[in-house]
């Protein structure tokens, strides 16, 4: 049995005994005789120490492995990473420095039962949120209606006025969104976010999903783990859906930003998968509000391009001028109904953190629905009265900019300086449209192998909704784990790692 | 095939040919200042600029640095990264251009081009010593034969294999031309010396040596050598051969039958092979070698521009090309 809040004593009592004492006996044991489950929710076990039913097989089967054998399996999972070059990019290196995503070896597993509500409440939440770009877009009922105030969408950075009153195939927006969810020390779900522009690391659940296959084969013989294999081939319907009307087999393509951009292996990834083109802008051309690929024997019709390109780099002739990665002419092509996109221009306003707070008023104002998920209860700076309790318990909130990625901005009250603070009170002042706050979220953790014992370490978990014909949501998602001890942040451009997520 | 990806496996294909070339005339030149017996072994100016010429590079150099120095040529045609043509630039492109079409080429052959490049940027850390840079520049042609293998081994037959034959082929004639013309022009009009220790290490570097003893039994002279590195059919670095091999991969391309051509790049690939054929090898060796040379290399410049704007729709864009001085 694990003992919550033990005191880890065999190091220090290993260091007193003479140098004789062998290594082995020094060595912590291998296993979760030890594991401190701590004052937070922990997937694997429950607070007084017991393993949860659905890990009971997991924790036997680890133990049963002894270390040299998990350590054997480790270094062939690194090594098999590194050779596939499965790597991602770190910006601020003048040659593109390509590392590896590290992957814990230890599945989550999230059982059936509770993970059905999950996938109807972000099915719920995927279609409010496409209602609500619609109307964004068209006759802003909902503001009209005073549920969001006009200034928080009309003041959104991501906002484009641009296209408004122009209609998109199928009426969909967002086609492929990325929800990040915590679980908090209540056991609950909270929605931390929703990423409807380009949400990345799915190629991370599909290569985690193969490695832990190639690691541990016996392990899936006593789970009956669902499938995600269906990604790529469900993303390859839902982009043929959005195809303008034909009559032949349309031309997919991935549109990437290129070799430099920090998710380049993704988008690789996917197009293979999918046995599409990959494509960058120089490789578009638009003629007759049509677009093309050039091919070496001369151009060739696109009918829908994935983008993982971010709007403001799209078009030159609509956003910005200077863009060089983007396509002159494409986003007229679009909406003349000759080029799917997706996900579609303007979703951006879902993705920042002051409307973020509205989606269970836009579930109940869309659908007449109740939320299914719940969402962190948040403070507006840009509310008065809001602002000044968001100044004044600065300290004990976490304070977030609306419209950064990545976690980028994030300043968490109760480990911040005194300095860090103030700074994060002048920012919010001179800019209160800019930040909102929430209460700090205690993040479950889940045993991750560190230093050579298993030890809890915050997660989050992002699952994939694909919007098509219907609306499907990977079963599973992207587990992302703070490798770092204590640490918040899962974020991959700091310290993150991942795990493979089982719905069993 | 779209035209960045035909466009970057030329280029890769290009640049890995460019390093090993590069290799090779820097061996050349290594050992010639072995051989005592060589008379520019003193001045360094006079030993290197010939071949910083042919290159091309010798503007560039001259900017780059004040004076001629054994340690500051070898630096530049091996290391330096500010030198678009430099060893360590090409392979640095290769990979980059692999990298860019990642998911189009085998696995093993984008972890063999990036081990090269792994390989070199380690060792462009240390200040290295002669004998060690010409173990270096064996490893660097070694595994420039290892991808080349695993092109071979690997590479569908398809027009993308095509691509990567007609750079491989465009660069080593060229190459070739220029490692002859800084002979050439080192040389001037005493084009018949017998054994003549900088043909001798052309051909060594080459590996030309044993093939040229069994034709022409050890007798070193020009006009043997020229017949055997621009005019073999059969000896793979030699400029006929490699311009058939591009003629056959820039027809695969097109699918016109050898007989006939389809465009500009062919015609000129045709009409410069027939020019072989056809020569005198006395009238060149008569009219002055770096003339010919020369016309050569401006003749593969053509079909390279042709070649880019037939199938890549926009010039060619060499960052190594600076216009050859015709002496």
């Amino acid at each position: 049995m694990a003992t919550p809040q033990s005191t880890s004593g065999t190091q220090s009592q290993s260091q007193s005994r003479s140098p004789a004492a062998s290594a082995a006996e020094s060595e912590p044991v291998f296993g979760f005789g030890d594991y401190e489950v701590g004052s937070f929710y922990d997937e694997m076990f429950d607070a007084d120490g017991s393993v949860r039913p659905h890990y009971a097989t997991l924790r036997n089967f680890l133990e049963s492995m002894g270390r040299e054998e998990f350590e054997n399996k480790r270094t062939t999972a690194d090594q098999s990473l590194l050779r596939q070059g499965i790597t991602f990019t770190v910006y601020n290196d003048d040659q593109g420095t390509e590392k590896i995503f590290p992957v814990d070896l230890i599945p989550r597993i999230i059982e059936d039962s509770e993970w059905a509500p999950v996938e109807k409440g972000l099915q719920q939440r995927l279609q409010a949120l496409n209602a609500f770009v619609h109307d964004t877009y068209h006759d802003q009922k909902i503001l009209t209606d005073k549920v969001i105030p006009e200034e928080y969408i009309l003041g959104c950075k991501h906002y484009r006025p641009e296209i408004r009153g122009r209609q998109v195939p199928r009426d969909i927006y967002i086609h492929i969104c990325g929800t990040d969810l915590v679980r908090n020390d209540d056991g609950e779900y909270y929605v931390l976010e929703d990423n409807a522009r380009s949400p990345s690391g799915v190629s991370y659940m599909l290569e985690n999903r193969a490695l832990l296959r190639k690691v541990f084969p016996g392990l899936f013989a006593d789970y009956s783990v669902a499938s995600v294999a269906s990604y790529p081939k469900d993303l390859l319907d839902v982009l043929k859906y959005i195809a303008p009307d034909s009559g032949s087999e349309p031309v997919v393509a991935v549109l990437t930003p290129g070799a430099y951009n920090s998710a380049y292996f993704e988008h690789c990834f996917l197009a293979r998968e999918m046995g599409v083109q990959i494509v960058e802008g120089r490789d578009l051309v638009v003629q007759n509000k049509v677009v093309y690929m050039r091919t070496i024997y001369g151009l060739k019709k696109v009918d829908v391009l994935y983008r993982r390109i971010d709007d403001d780099f799209l078009d030159p002739m609509v956003f910005r001028k200077d863009s060089v990665l983007g396509v002159p002419g494409l986003v007229e092509a679009h909406y003349s109904g000759n080029l799917g996109l997706a996900n579609g221009i303007g979703t951006g306003v879902c993705d920042d953190k002051l409307i973020y707070t509205f989606v269970p008023d836009m579930i109940r104002y869309y659908l007449d629905e109740d939320p299914i998920l719940n969402n962190v209860e948040t403070y507006l700076a840009s509310d008065p009265a809001q602002l000044d309790y968001i100044l004044t318990n600065c300290d004990k909130l976490v304070t977030k900019p609306v419209n950064e990625s990545g976690g980028y901005g994030i300043v968490i009250g109760p480990a911040a300086t005194r300095r860090e603070l103030d700074e994060t009170r002048d920012r919010i002042k001179a800019n209160p449209r800019n930040y909102i706050a929430q209460k700090p979220l205690s993040l479950s953790r889940h045993p991750t192998y560190c230093n050579g014992v298993f030890e809890g370490r915050h997660i989050d978990l992002r699952p994939y909704i694909l919007c098509g014909e219907t609306i499907k949501v990977t079963r599973g998602g992207l587990t992302r784990v703070a490798l770092k001890k204590g640490s918040l942040v899962v974020n991959s451009s700091q310290g993150g790692g991942s795990k493979d997520t089982w719905v069993v | 095939m779209l035209c960045r990806v035909a466009d970057s496996m030329f280029w890769m294909s290009r640049y890995l040919e460019r390093a090993e070339n590069t290799c090779q005339m820097v061996e050349v030149h290594l050992q010639l200042m072995m051989d005592s017996a060589h008379d520019g072994s003193g001045d360094a100016r006079e030993f290197w600029n010939p071949l910083l010429v042919s290159l091309g590079d010798v503007g560039l150099y001259e900017r780059m640095y004040e004076d001629y120095t054994h340690q500051d040529v070898t630096e530049f045609l091996t290391f330096s990264s500010e030198n678009p043509s430099s060893i360590f630039s090409c392979i640095f492109s290769a990979r980059e251009n692999a990298r860019m079409i990642r998911d189009q080429i085998s696995s093993q052959m984008f972890e063999s081009i990036n081990r090269l490049y792994l390989t070199l940027r380690q060792t462009a850390h240390y200040s290295i010593s002669q004998s060690n840079l010409y173990e270096l520049f064996q490893r660097i042609r070694e595994m420039v034969y290892l991808i080349n293998g695993i092109i071979e081994a690997t590479i569908p037959r398809e027009v993308g294999y095509d691509f990567v034959n007609a750079g491989k082929f465009l660069e080593r004639a060229d190459k070739t031309g220029r490692l002859l013309d800084s002979w050439a022009f080192k040389t001037g009009d005493r084009t018949h010396t017998e054994n003549d220790s900088y043909l001798l290490a052309i051909l060594r570097s080459c590996s030309a040596l044993e093939f040229y003893q069994q034709e022409f039994k050890n007798r070193i002279i020009p006009s043997n050598v020229l017949q055997f590195l621009v005019l073999s059919r059969v000896f793979p670095r030699a400029i006929f051969f490699s311009l058939t091999e591009l003629q056959e991969a820039v027809h695969a391309i097109s699918g016109c039958p050898l007989t006939h051509y389809s465009n500009e790049t062919e015609r000129l690939c045709g009409l410069l092979i027939s020019e072989l054929n056809y020569m005198v090898l006395k009238d060149v060796v008569d009219g002055g070698i770096h003339e010919f040379l020369v016309s050569i290399h401006k003749k593969i410049e053509k079909i390279a521009l042709e070649f880019s704007l037939q199938y890549m729709f926009f010039p060619v864009v060499d960052p190594a090309s600076e216009p050859v001085t015709t002496a």
